[in-house]
């Protein structure tokens, strides 16, 4: 089975939908300008390619935040994508901030959740400083999985792409002229030296992406999804994560005691009040 | 005749550990001489499932719960559970008696306000039933039912001997300083004191996702008289000990049907 060929939608359409998605959320609540944290991996370069489109280049503010073990071809890839596009962008090394609470002790995941959640701090201040809001990079297949770290990468205000899997995510970046090395690189987290995504998960994005579209956007049973050719083993691992990960993509739980508790009986959009 | 409450504390969507509990606390019940065990609404898979209900939903069909009916030849059961039929799902009550479905209960008042999306998971029932049992004619209700007037009417209409209340009702306070449990006392006692019957009434606890089920299970008899109120919060098997003649009696006393005008108006 082909992902490309299931996950497949029309481009233009999908392209002109959430540039208009990200005009419309941002300006609504007074915001023009946006802030991203550019990795230089697919997930936010496609973010920024959208969002020069909504906003202007003028409006869109890259922060390229390496930690001292990362990865030098990504910081190379992010600039790359900054001047092709003339966007705004900071540097910021966040190796003081993070290594100022780290020490040798901690293990890879635990580092690897502290420079996400260092990011985040400085995404967040450099949101307040610069009136830009903080547009997410995170797609559907990590959000379904599980594969980030609660309140560092998956921290944002809106995201364009959580709707996404890494498969239609590649199919965008192509549309929008995405570099090409870009888009075929193996992708990492670069939370540690060598990291790779497909490794770490122990199944292809490829493969990821196939089985959570059937699972949960065509509610097939388990069986009907190992019926497909997928191996049982890695099937009942994905419901798995997707189950042990839901958490993740919901707010604190608040003990319920009025009438009308946040989120249970008192449900209202963010957009509230806005226009 | 003994009852037995089960103040039920369900795994949200894990129906094979809650049918291994529920048969545990009906062993215990048996053990204790008890003819009837009441389990609380959707004991088998939890309250809020949301998506959940297609993965946590029985076809009676199915032989996921013949170990809980096979033990209905020794003691009668009521049993919330979700009910999954021909595509559609219900939150459903079966009173099981000498090893069969004796009444499959499909809920009518279904709430979706407020916190509540059981309407959106959920299709509707169509039908209030009565029971033929041993014990008597028994209605078994589903929690949000028992706050309409026009089954308070049915209970009346059918001449019932028992109205049995599942529920899986959460808890909240109210800015008089009294909370749920103020309502499901009257409730109940409307019921029994209006229409003869005893009342029993078997609530859940446990949490799901910050909503506290509460318990304080009850239950009244035919005078309206609260006989029997459980912890608040507690899983625990509550066994109670009814006289059943206090049925006709109480119903001597307050004979509010024999008026052939009744129900017509």
């Amino acid at each position: 089975m082909d992902p490309y060929k299931v996950l497949g939608f029309n481009e233009t359409v999908i392209a002109d939908y959430l540039i208009e998605f990200l005009r419309d959320e941002i300006e609504k609540v007074g915001f023009k300008k946006a802030v991203v944290g550019l990795s230089g991996g697919i997930d936010s370069s496609l973010v920024v390619y959208l969002l020069k489109e909504a906003l202007g280049k003028d409006n869109v503010y890259a922060l390229i935040m390496p930690y001292r073990l990362s990865s030098k071809e990504s910081t190379e890839d992010a600039f790359k994508v900054v001047n092709e596009l003339g966007i705004h962008y900071k540097t910021i090394e966040i190796t003081k901030m993070a290594d100022g609470y780290i020490d040798e002790s901690f293990n890879k995941v635990r580092i690897g959740n502290i420079l996400a959640r260092t990011r985040m701090i400085v995404l967040f201040d450099q949101s307040y400083d610069l009136s830009a809001l903080v547009v997410g990079t995170s797609n559907k297949t990590e959000l379904l999985l599980g594969y980030g770290t609660w309140y560092g990468d998956m921290a944002s205000s809106l995201n364009p792409i959580g709707d996404l899997y890494k498969t239609q995510v590649r199919i965008l970046s192509k549309h929008m002229d995405v570099p090409e090395n870009i888009i075929n690189k193996n992708p990492t987290a670069d939370l540690w030296v060598g990291q790779s995504d497909e490794e770490e998960l122990g199944f292809s994005y490829d493969e990821a992406d196939l089985i959570l579209y059937h699972l949960f956007d065509k509610r097939f049973s388990i069986d009907e999804v190992v019926n497909l050719g997928f191996s049982k083993k890695i099937v009942n691992g994905i419901f798995e994560r997707v189950r042990e990960n839901q958490f993740k993509r919901l707010p604190p739980i608040i003990a319920k005691v009025s009438r009308r508790s946040i989120n249970w009986d008192f449900r209202f959009l963010r957009d509230w009040g806005q226009v | 005749m003994k009852i037995a409450i089960a103040q039920f504390k369900p795994k949200l969507g894990k129906i094979k550990d809650n049918i291994k509990r529920i048969l545990d606390f009906i062993d215990s019940a048996l053990s204790k001489q008890c003819g009837l065990i009441v389990f609380p609404e959707l004991s088998t898979s939890g309250y809020a499932l949301r998506d959940l209900v297609s993965y946590s939903s029985i076809d009676l069909k199915s032989k996921i719960l013949s170990d809980v009916i096979q033990k209905s030849n020794f003691i009668d059961i009521v049993l919330g559970y979700a009910q999954k039929e021909e595509g559609f799902y219900y939150n459903s009550a079966v009173y099981l008696s000498n090893g069969i479905v004796a009444t499959n209960r499909k809920k009518i008042y279904l709430p979706d306000y407020g916190m509540f999306e059981e309407a959106r998971y959920f299709a509707r029932g169509g039908l209030l039933e009565t029971t033929q049992t041993k014990f008597g004619k028994i209605n078994v209700l589903i929690c949000e039912e028992a706050f309409h007037l026009s089954v308070h009417h049915f209970i009346e209409q059918n001449k019932t001997d028992i109205t049995i209340i599942i529920s899986a009702s959460p808890f909240w306070i109210y800015e008089n300083g009294l909370d749920k449990r103020k309502i499901w006392d009257n409730i109940c006692n409307n019921i029994s004191s209006l229409t003869g019957n005893f009342v029993i009434y078997a609530n859940r606890v446990g949490f799901e996702d910050g909503v506290g089920f509460f318990g304080g299970s009850l239950v009244y008899n035919p005078y309206g008289e609260c006989i029997f109120k459980s912890d608040f919060l507690k899983e625990k098997l509550y066994i109670v000990d009814l006289n059943l003649n206090e049925i006709s009696h109480a119903k001597e006393f307050m004979p509010l049907s024999k008026d052939k005008s009744y129900g017509s108006i």
